[in-house]
């Protein structure tokens, strides 16, 4: 039995293109959210 | 999407502490989650313009709604004790000067602290929390020496170290009365979702059960080879049973899996799960704490569990804790993201839950030298959130009393630390052996907006061993609430979640059955060792 954990389903690596999408659309979206409370309340 | 981006940061700085990408990338993303807190402010602010009846009707009207109307409630109330905004931008403009300052001064006192220690012919500079550490160390001789150097390590920052606690103290007394709590107490009930009712009920069955934990430790003495009280220095000392065959990783997951599928089959299933799809970092590397830690990862429904397994029982009994966290949150999937916050005193229910079950599987096929280690653990770590928390809570709550009248001395800090533990460790405890720097050596005193991290440990301590002892009485009938009660956890009050489980944590009945379990422990202790 493997005593290390699995963290690819995560992502692959802090160079993938994955978590450098994810990066900005959570970047995005953040900005968006508080513009948006700004906005409504 | 952001939980997914963070918790695969932490698990790369948890796994290697001088990983600079991760650490840099954990930076970036509490920088970004800034612009969600100030949305959430906006909300909150505009939240608090409701009455209670207002969103009692507001949320009753809508489904979603509905489901969101604690996390709501919560906000709401929270917002009652927002200042203006303009006092609140004056405020955390002040804070970074004041206690965020005061504490980053403690802490980096004590982190560049460097204490020279020689022992077996053999020098080192260690820092103070290496130095705690040795605490647990298997040569008395060297738990001797460490304590005596925190002792006299916390006397040489004594001074600094009691200004960053008056200036703390003094600043959290001034807030938390301008935002209207009654008291740095009541502010640590809220975020807790408990009552002062539940807290009493739980202190004064907590000061009644102070004997029972007090044979605990004179038992240990006897064992350690003292006459009748054990020297403070020893009370984290390891007791370990004759040398036995380690256990092997898949023998231990083989234990966890029927120790969980005798509760129940989804238990089961899920240890499995976790085992297969490696869940789980147990490899013993260099860099890598001793410690246990469970990170939950709702968008994907998994969890991921860092431990060092080194095939002794008490890795087992870890590895069960920490694998009971993760099922705690399993029992969340589905709710939104809002709805799966716990706070502190329910935070360790499945864990220890978890660890206890294991432990009592594994009591009941051990040798009686596994018997006693597994026991000592167990009781070492009940007696360090009853007994010990007993103090800080006291310590805590006199601390702020005395600051009322301004700022305090070394030596009257000093005084209401030694009053507070004499109080909760007694006659078991060699006199004059408690050296008064305890005050000192724990950073959590010293975390600027984070007090009292003492009574809601205790509360989970004890509650999880409540919820234990009723296992035991009333068997598979448990089983169902349980599940249901872990699932409420995050939208209800400590006192409503318990309810639905018949719990009434207003009576001591519920508290001494948690502590009647704990004296069998400790019944048991006695006559294997």
């Amino acid at each position: 039995m493997d005593l290390t954990w699995e963290l690819e389903s995560l992502y692959p690596s802090f160079q993938s293109e994955s978590f450098h999408r994810d990066f900005l659309q959570a970047e995005k979206l953040a900005e968006e959210l508080k513009s948006w409370a700004e906005a409504h309340f | 999407m952001y939980l997914k981006l963070f918790s695969y940061s932490e698990l790369c700085f948890s796994l290697d502490s001088s990983n600079e990408e991760a650490m840099n990338r954990m930076d970036e993303l509490e920088a970004l989650s800034s612009s969600a807190q100030e949305a959430q402010a906006h909300f909150k602010k505009w939240l608090a313009e409701f009455s209670e009846h207002e969103l009692e009707r507001v949320a009753g009207a809508d489904a979603y709604l509905a489901q969101h109307a604690f996390y709501l409630r919560e906000l709401r109330e929270q917002a009652q004790h927002v200042l203006s905004e303009e006092a609140e931008a004056i405020l955390g403009k002040l804070q970074q000067s004041g206690s965020k300052a005061w504490e980053k001064l403690y802490m980096r006192t004590v982190s560049t602290l460097r204490i020279e220690a020689e022992w077996g012919g053999e020098s080192r500079s260690l820092s103070l929390s290496d130095i705690r550490g040795l605490a647990y160390d298997p040569d008395p001789e060297v738990r001797r020496a460490a304590y005596e150097a925190e002792q006299e390590a916390c006397r040489t920052i004594a001074e600094q170290s009691a200004a960053c606690l008056n200036a703390l103290c003094g600043e959290a007394a001034a807030i938390y009365e301008r935002r209207g709590y009654s008291s740095p107490l009541h502010k640590v009930l809220s975020v807790s979702r408990m009552d002062q009712k539940t807290l009493d009920v739980m202190m004064r069955t907590i000061q009644e059960s102070l004997p029972m934990f007090r044979s605990y430790y004179k038992k240990k003495a006897e064992l350690l080879g003292y006459p009748g009280k054990l020297p403070f220095h020893e009370v984290y000392a390891p007791i370990s049973g004759e040398a036995v065959e380690a256990i092997a990783y898949e023998k231990a997951a083989e234990i966890i899996e029927a120790g969980f599928r005798s509760f129940h089959s989804e238990l089961g299933d899920f240890a499995r799960k976790a085992f297969r799809q490696r869940w789980i970092d147990a490899e013993p590397r260099s860099g890598k704490g001793a410690f246990g830690m469970c990170v939950d990862i709702f968008p994907i429904e998994e969890s991921r569990i860092i431990t060092s397994f080194t095939g002794h029982s008490v890795d087992v009994s870890i590895l069960a804790h920490e694998l009971g966290h993760a099922y705690h949150s399993s029992r969340l999937t589905g709710q939104t993201m809002v709805n799966t916050n716990y706070p502190i005193p329910i935070a360790e229910t499945a864990s220890i839950f978890c660890e206890t079950l294991i432990n009592e599987e594994m009591l009941r096929t051990s040798t009686s030298g596994e018997a006693v280690a597994l026991l000592e653990r167990s009781l070492s770590d009940a007696a360090y959130y009853i007994v010990d928390f007993y103090a800080r809570y006291l310590f805590e709550t006199r601390l702020y009393e005395a600051r009322k009248s301004g700022a305090l001395s070394v030596e009257a800090i000093n005084e209401l630390m030694k009053d507070a533990m004499d109080a909760a460790y007694g006659d078991s405890v060699v006199p004059g052996s408690i050296h008064p720097y305890q005050w000192i050596s724990k950073p959590g005193y010293y975390m600027a907006g984070n007090e009292y991290l003492n009574f809601p440990y205790s509360f989970g301590l004890l509650f999880s061993k409540g919820l234990f002892a009723r296992y035991k009485k009333q068997g598979e009938a448990f089983v169902g609430q349980y599940q249901d009660f872990l699932s409420a956890t995050s939208t209800h009050s400590v006192a409503e979640a318990a309810r639905l489980m018949n719990i009434d944590v207003h009576s001591s009945e519920f508290w001494q059955d948690a502590l009647r379990l704990i004296a069998g422990e400790i019944e048991r202790f006695s006559e294997l060792s």
